[in-house]
């Protein structure tokens, strides 16, 4: 029971790290916090939804056009709506709601696209499951494979990419201080683009793999959206790679911590399941609002320093 | 009676609750910079507590169970109750003053439970913040029946039933515009009271404002404990207005961001805008409601995602085109220009009799 659990959370977790560092991607490049993130998600799900049931094949071949498909999306994110804003100067909370208008206009747009599927092509587009579908490795289902294996070459992707290419070193000076970064000829403009782009691939990505592993329905990426947020938060919000410890965390506490809650308290506790990472979220803001990544900055900056003399002088 | 009297009530009636919630939102919001994205938590405070309290009372004090059975025979039970405010208005408008505060004080401590984590951190925390508590209580009501019923609901005893089964809709309609009235005028003069320029420099420069030695954790938890129980208010209103509370209709598309449509689209931080704001978008929404049937021949889908999708468009075009709303901020005089001049002339200790009399005559 609980190596079936462990695997599940850490299913889980994977596709939360790659929607938090959608999140923190965006935030640290551009100072927006973005919660359209959740339609994003869904998208990925009625991405393969769409191409399984009417092209059929195998739902992986679906999951890599989901990144194309996020990528647009996130594009035109940043070039109708938050580009134009940035540049007038609107504020942060301008900039959030504008954001939150374009999640609510997705999730208005692909409810009708659920029963455009439904009422033309007959397909079940509400409350659907494809779990069935994925390949099996020794009776675990391929996305107990697929999803670390996509998270980690994604995130090692991420990380040779912001270090190892031009491009990339570009968007770690515009990050540490745009207004730098554009007088020495970086065109800032290209790095918050592509930035969103990374960004809206990211969390589509994640959404077409999550419809491997639970329900879709329109809300499903409204419905784990503080789990994405606590994932982003506890890892730090100014750390593009804090949502891989954080989401680890929140996955494995949300889905193991829930199991143990449940043998403990009765299963009345499990529809309080969302209350779990709010908690997580709620405390980390208290004690360490920088997150995980706060946490290391100063253990590395205090502690490591000090430890190091300590053997130099043992050494001695 | 007048045939579209009962639609113009309730159109009254909503605007009147849509108008508390959203004048509350625009104290925080507009006046303060407080991204509050979870307005629908104290609005769902108040309403659990109008659901809760003044039924339970009433069972108490007419001998009835007010345990596990009141939710179970909450139908039997409420018929007992609303025949003894039937004939019992004192009773009644006591019962809806009571709970009312009862509302107001929990939806403040709800409010400043739920900004705690993130007070001190920048816009972004608070707001995510918000935004992720706001959707608590209605897991909890819904989950948790001996509250208000759980999936079901519960019955809200009505307060208005002394007019007379006819007149009971207007009644309330009324009573909650005058209600919403105060708040607006509660509202406005808060807004120009030193507190309400404090928080204003708070929105436009905190920096500045920390300078000039002002506490913005308490400005901020000031202002949206105060905001947050007349949001509470709204709600419990609305509870009592349709005798019903279920949790699931606590959504944070209808109870947060629509308010927030109404908010930006009349214009933020301007009471009167915001006023017209959710009249007109009151009218629209209620226009795709009842024109739903028509609609459905317009558009090539169900017509119920409408609302949602005017909901999204509207939020992203008027922050892109219309920024500052249809009637945009204008700054507040809170003295007249004559009335600045007397106080210095006063201040001076000049013979100052001849130059008030000047700047009487000469209205510049």
């Amino acid at each position: 029971m609980i190596e079936l659990l462990l695997r599940d959370a850490i299913m889980y977790s994977c596709l939360l790290i790659l929607m938090g560092l959608s999140i923190t991607l965006v935030f640290v490049a551009t100072r927006v916090f973005n919660f359209a993130v959740g339609s994003l998600v869904t998208i990925g799900l009625y991405v393969v939804l769409t191409g399984v049931k009417l092209w059929g094949g195998n739902p992986y071949y679906y999951v890599s056009l989901c990144f194309v498909v996020g990528s647009i999306m996130g594009l035109a994110l940043y070039k109708l709506l938050v580009g134009p804003l940035m540049r007038r100067g609107a504020g942060d909370i301008t900039l959030m709601m504008a954001t939150m208008g374009f999640d609510i206009a997705l999730v208005a747009i692909l409810n009708i696209y659920a029963d455009y599927l439904s009422r033309v092509h007959k397909v079940m587009s509400r409350l659907f499951l494809l779990e069935g579908l994925d390949f099996n490795v020794a009776g675990n289902p391929g996305l107990s494979i697929v999803a670390p294996v996509t998270a980690f070459s994604l995130v090692v992707a991420l990380y040779l990419f912001l270090t190892k290419t031009a491009f990339g070193t570009a968007i770690r000076a515009t990050i540490e201080n745009p207004f730098l970064t554009s007088l020495m000829g970086i065109n800032t403009e290209l790095v918050y683009t592509a930035s969103f782009i990374i960004a809206g691939g990211l969390a589509t990505l994640a959404g077409g793999l999550t419809s491997l592993m639970t329900q879709g329905n329109p809300d499903t990426g409204m419905s784990i959206i503080v789990s994405m947020f606590a994932s982003s938060i506890l890892g730090g919000l100014y750390s593009i790679y804090g949502p891989v410890p954080g989401g680890l965390l929140i996955g494995l506490t949300e889905i193991l911590g829930m199991y143990l809650l449940s043998i403990w308290l009765g299963y009345w506790i499990i529809p309080y399941r969302p209350m779990l990472p709010l908690i997580i979220m709620a405390l980390t803001l208290l004690v360490i609002p920088r997150g995980l990544a706060g946490v290391w900055a100063t253990f590395s900056a205090r502690a490591l320093p000090a430890l190091r003399m300590r053997r130099r002088s043992e050494r001695r | 009676m007048i045939p579209y009297l009962s639609l113009i009530m309730d159109v009254l009636a909503l605007f009147a609750v849509y108008m508390i919630i959203t004048v509350s939102l625009n104290l925080e919001v507009g006046y303060a910079g407080i991204p509050q994205f979870g307005k629908v938590l104290v609005v769902a405070t108040g309403a659990f507590v109008a659901g809760a309290l003044p039924g339970r009372l009433m069972a108490l004090m007419m001998g009835l169970p007010v345990g596990e059975e009141y939710i179970a025979q909450n139908a039997k039970i409420m018929t007992i109750i609303s025949r003894n405010l039937q004939t019992n208005p004192a009773l009644s408008i006591g019962l809806l003053l009571l709970t009312l505060v009862v509302a107001a004080a929990a939806g403040a401590a709800m409010g400043i439970i739920a900004s705690r984590p993130a007070i001190r951190l920048r816009e972004a925390y608070l707001g995510i913040t918000l935004l992720s508590m706001g959707d608590t209580l209605v897991v909890i009501g819904h989950n948790f029946p001996p509250l208000i019923g759980g999936p079901l609901g519960v019955a809200v005893p009505d307060p208005m039933a002394w007019v007379g089964r006819e007149f009971r809709f207007p009644a309330m309609s009324i009573v909650m515009l005058m209600v919403a009235v105060a708040v607006l005028v509660f509202a406005e003069r808060l807004v120009r009271s030193p507190f309400g320029r404090t928080s204003r420099a708070m929105r436009d420069c905190e920096l500045a404002t920390k300078v000039m030695g002002k506490d913005i954790v308490r400005l901020r938890t000031s202002v949206i404990t105060v905001s947050s129980a007349l949001g509470a208010l709204g709600g419990a209103l609305f509870a009592f207005y349709s005798g019903m509370v279920v949790a699931a209709g606590y959504d944070k598309a209808g109870w947060t961001f629509w308010p927030w449509a109404y908010m930006i689209l009349g214009g933020t931080a301007n009471n009167i805008g915001v006023t017209a704001g959710v009249l007109i978008f009151l009218i629209v929404r209620r226009l795709i409601i009842l024109y739903k049937g028509a609609l459905a021949f317009i558009v090539p889908f169900d017509p119920v995602w409408v609302e949602p999708l005017l909901l999204g468009l509207s939020l992203m075009f008027i922050v892109m085109f219309k920024p500052g709303g249809i009637i945009p901020e204008k700054p507040t005089h809170t003295l007249s220009p004559e009335r600045i001049r007397e106080i210095m002339t006063a201040e001076s200790e000049e013979p100052a009799e001849e130059t008030r009399k000047e700047s009487k005559r000469s209205p510049s």
